[in-house]
């Protein structure tokens, strides 16, 4: 079976709207911490968390969020 | 998913608050260490040989004050198990520290069990509360550790 990572455009959409972590995060309600180990791939956030942050930047979830074979 | 019975995050500090107070309370009923308390209150029944007469109410003061710190753990216990995670990676972590935590406690349990059966010298109906204790230790400092890994700031 395949593994595959879960990678986000979350940092490079950020620094377009020129956003901090904190912002994001108080955006979407949730802690800095969430918004921090999501960007390093550390947390994979549920479907309406992604979908959520996507729409904060105006986007479509796989816009966002896109798998990478391990 | 809504979580009607749960109040807010914000209590689950005081939550532990509550049981690291209640804690050091119970420490300090069980080993009579009230009586310093009132050392420092009424300095004058100190006798002159140094020692100090205990009260006639000290007892039933110090029964209240062991009643009264159980219920504080029992509250913050309750404080800490009823709130909300302040947002899914925090309940993901608690989750995943608490299934760590038990895997840890219950080996930890087994291990020194183990050694008691197999070391010679142990009567086992004496080694329960080592046993317990060691359950218990392992599951706080593993629950504190792997929440504590999961949690911490990378950034």
């Amino acid at each position: 079976m395949k593994d595959y990572i879960l990678e986000n455009t979350l940092r490079v959409e950020r620094a377009r709207l020129q956003m901090t972590q904190a912002e994001l995060a108080e955006r979407v309600s949730v802690s800095r911490q969430a918004v921090i180990s999501i960007e390093n791939g550390k947390y994979v956030p549920s479907t309406i968390l992604a979908i959520r942050l996507a729409a904060v930047f105006g986007k479509k979830v796989d816009d966002v969020f896109f798998l990478r074979e391990e | 998913m809504k979580k009607l019975l749960l109040i807010p995050a914000s209590f689950k500090n005081s939550g532990i608050f509550a049981v690291l107070i209640g804690l050091a309370g119970l420490w300090m009923a069980e080993t009579e260490g009230l009586i310093n308390i009132y050392r420092i209150l009424w300095p004058e029944q100190t006798l002159p040989d140094g020692s100090y007469p205990y009260p006639p109410e000290f007892w039933s003061v110090n029964s209240l004050l062991s009643y009264a710190t159980t219920a504080l753990i029992a509250l913050g216990i309750l404080l800490f198990l009823f709130t909300k995670e302040p947002d899914e990676f925090h309940y993901n972590a608690r989750l995943e520290a608490t299934q760590f935590a038990v895997i840890s406690g219950l080996l930890g349990a087994v291990l020194l069990f183990g050694y008691f059966v197999l070391a010679p010298g142990y009567q086992l109906i004496n080694t329960t509360t080592s046993i317990l204790g060691t359950g218990v230790l392992a599951f706080g400092t593993t629950y504190v550790a792997r929440y504590y890994y999961l949690t911490r700031r990378t950034d």
